[in-house]
């Protein structure tokens, strides 16, 4: 039965993810968008959300543009509706959770657009050191292979019972048990 | 220190020690990259078994009908990883760890093995499918059997202990 649960809550968002993917990335490209700005450098970028993907075009400076696989980003939500489908604890966990989520989302997309200009050759010899030319590009590594799912798992043991990550109170004996002579 | 949270600190720790190795240029030639040929022969001995004659040659798996190069990612390692730290931040006693490790490398080297061998199956037959199969599916699904199998084990653990 969990399985089943599983399968079912995974098909679900599995749906959801697929069918609001060009929605969600419009509201992800407007999130991050205040991000960058902080980022002279990258020219004040505009993130339009096209298809699957976000396009990034500089407005203020002279700077390339770039394209981010932005589905490519959200997709942990399918992990997460099937380990919460499997085992629920409330409306309020859950929500919290995808919220969390959404929030590593759009700094996911905001650390992809760093790491996308982080290596486009001569421009990012200009603007980025070697250093941060590395740790853009392992942070998007790391987090695209491990990171986003770790952050889902984290998230659904948090809001698990109480008796999850902790040991268990010996039991007491019946007792009619302890009561006999040894 | 709450027990959950304790697990969390303990759980990133790990995560990060155990991952940070794999950016290294020694480790990727000498760990990484043999690994995903291992995969890629036995996949290749696989899909000759159904009668699908792929070349093998390094992590590339070829054929005229599509080809695959098993990249970082899709050799199972990052997730075996992130089973492993979970398994040691979590109070057990060093043969239940033991036990876990080692299962859980199996079955998800085994769940890799069926999704490499599915992906190659996908490109060919039905390539418009392979992205959504190649990320959202199937690494969902590995990372899934990941995070099933040590929450089962800490039940177990927790109720033996």
């Amino acid at each position: 039965m969990p399985a089943l649960r599983f399968l079912g809550g995974a098909a679900l968002a599995f749906f959801v993810w697929w069918t609001a993917t060009l929605f969600y990335d419009g509201l992800l490209g407007f999130s991050a968008e205040r991000l960058l700005s902080f980022d002279k450098r990258l020219c004040g970028p505009h993130l339009i959300a096209d298809d699957r993907k976000i396009e990034v075009h500089p407005r203020l400076c002279v700077a390339p543009t770039g394209t981010i696989p932005a589905d490519q980003l959200t997709y942990n939500i399918i992990l997460l509706g099937g380990l919460f489908a499997m085992r629920w604890r409330s409306v309020a966990a859950f929500l919290t959770s995808l919220f969390v989520v959404a929030v590593t989302h759009v700094l996911s997309l905001a650390v992809s657009v760093e790491s996308a200009y982080a290596r486009v050759g001569a421009w990012s010899e200009r603007h980025y050191s070697s250093l941060e030319q590395d740790i853009w590009v392992s942070t998007e590594f790391w987090w695209r292979l491990v990171g986003m799912f770790a952050i889902v798992f984290v998230c659904w043991w948090l809001t698990q019972a109480p008796e999850q990550g902790r040991r268990r109170e010996p039991r007491r004996r019946p007792a009619s048990r302890s009561s006999l002579p040894s | 220190m709450n027990r959950r949270w304790l697990f969390l600190v303990r759980f990133a720790v790990l995560l990060l020690v155990f991952e940070l190795p794999l950016l290294l240029d020694s480790v990727d030639r000498h760990v990484v990259r043999p690994l995903s040929a291992g995969i890629a022969t036995t996949a290749g001995m696989v899909l000759d078994g159904i009668h699908q004659h792929v070349r093998v040659s390094g992590t590339i798996m070829s054929s005229p009908c599509f080809s695959v190069d098993i990249q970082n990612g899709c050799n199972g390692l990052e997730t075996v990883l992130f089973l492993i730290a979970a398994v040691l931040a979590f109070p057990a006693s060093a043969l239940q760890r033991i036990l876990a490790t080692v299962v859980g490398i199996v079955l998800i080297q085994a769940i890799n093995l069926i999704r490499v061998v599915t992906l190659y199956l996908v490109g060919c037959h039905r390539p418009q499918w392979f992205a959504s199969f190649h990320l959202a599916i199937w690494q969902t699904i590995v990372f899934a059997t990941a995070v099933i199998f040590f929450a089962a084990w800490s039940r177990r653990a927790v109720a033996r202990a």
